[in-house]
């Protein structure tokens, strides 16, 4: 028999214990995590409701269910919604980061949703503010666009947040959104003139948490989470996303998505 | 007409609900929880449920099957409004029997296109 000397006993004893220390701490920790979550989660269940109630007051009021309100109040009723509708899409954004960091438990339900009608909404929620600030908002769709295999709400939501973004960071020029089909799937393209990037930033942006680590960088910032946050979500849908900035600037922002019927 | 039942405990967002539903020409009966909502539709069954999932009593998930299972309303159509705080809710919605769901936050204009796609629903 192989004889163990005491001090080979005693280093592989205390390994021992040691590893099992790690995965009890990994165990505790990752249970406070889900907790942290659960918090969070519910949290945010509770902002619902206020937000829904403000939200479809200022619809309500917009569209005339209320009657006739002034002429001069229109306008800020209409920026109140804006931005009900920007925190709205903020909160959303927030509830899924925590079920995917935190949770672990994000749950999205992939359909058949039609080319036009995402790219009809993420159209119609930033007209008013893109005519507001006086940029022009371009739309192009190939005709006969298969539908998408997406999560309806959440594939229309990252859509809209694009333009959102790109309203924001455009330097110049007008902003357009085209969709057309790339061999099974349909690609959403946001084009715009954007700021000059050092080397690298393009790419260095889409780490989830890239606009928490460069407070100090205004230049390629991002709108509401992030654009990592962006092509984390656009990936457990089954689709991807893409960002590019050419030395002019010209920068193009992709959601791609599925096309209905060659799902793999 | 088209009847709808508004089953939502927010006060603000159930009047909200019926005052918009009102102006689109809707015939609109609304109550706050989940045991008058069963009456009220076997009462009078609407062609249409909006359901809350949080409601006193009675979950939405419960009134979706106990309407379901009733041969007065297993007609009508319904969509169940959820906050979505946790996996699994959308689920849960369909398999209690809801033709469609909506997340919130969202606005009347969301809302009422979510009907009109319910309502078109064979």
């Amino acid at each position: 028999m192989t004889q163990v000397s005491p001090l080979a006993a005693f280093l592989l004893g205390a390994a021992a214990g040691a590893l099992a220390a790690a995965l009890a701490a990994t165990v505790i920790l990752r249970e406070r995590l889900r907790l942290y979550g659960r918090l969070l989660s519910f949290c945010l269940h509770e902002l619902n409701t206020p937000l829904t109630a403000v939200s479809m007051t200022v619809v309500n009021l917009l569209s005339g269910v209320f009657g006739e309100i002034p002429q001069e109040q229109f306008k800020w009723i209409e920026m109140s919604h804006d931005q009900a509708s920007r925190l709205g899409a903020l909160l959303c954004e927030v509830r899924d980061l925590v079920h995917l960091e935190l949770g672990q438990d994000l749950r999205v339900r992939i359909t058949p949703v039609p080319a036009l009608a995402i790219f009809e909404d993420a159209l119609s929620v930033n007209r008013r503010a893109y005519s507001q600030a006086s940029v022009e908002l371009r739309g192009e769709i190939e005709p006969g666009l298969p539908r998408c295999m997406t999560d309806e709400s959440r594939g229309a939501r990252s859509l809209a947040d694009l333009l959102f973004h790109a309203r924001k960071f455009r330097v110049s020029g007008d902003v357009l959104l085209r969709a057309a089909r790339r061999d099974a799937k349909v690609v959403f393209e946001v084009v715009y003139v954007g700021p000059i990037p050092n080397p690298g930033q393009a790419q260095n942006s889409l780490d989830l948490f890239y606009p928490v680590m460069n407070t100090g960088s205004q230049v390629l910032s991002a709108t509401g989470l992030g654009l990592g946050f962006t092509r984390e979500l656009m990936r457990r849908l089954g689709g991807d996303f893409e960002f590019d900035v050419d030395s002019s600037g010209k920068a193009r922002l992709a959601l791609i998505m599925e096309a209905e019927g060659t799902a793999q | 007409m088209t009847r709808i039942l508004v089953v939502e405990d927010e006060a603000s967002i159930a009047e909200n609900m019926a005052a918009l539903l009102t102006a689109k020409g809707y015939v609109v009966a609304s109550c706050g929880d989940g045991a008058q909502a069963l009456e009220m539709a076997r009462k009078e069954p609407p062609d249409l449920v909006l359901l809350d999932v949080m409601l006193p009593l009675i979950s939405g998930f419960d009134v979706c099957k106990m309407l379901r299972a009733d041969p007065k309303t297993s007609k009508a159509k319904i969509l169940m409004v959820t906050g979505l705080d946790r996996g699994g809710d959308v689920e849960t919605a369909f398999a209690a029997g809801a033709n469609d769901y909506l997340v919130k936050p969202f606005d009347s204009d969301r809302l009422f296109k979510k009907i009109q796609k319910v309502l078109a629903s064979v």
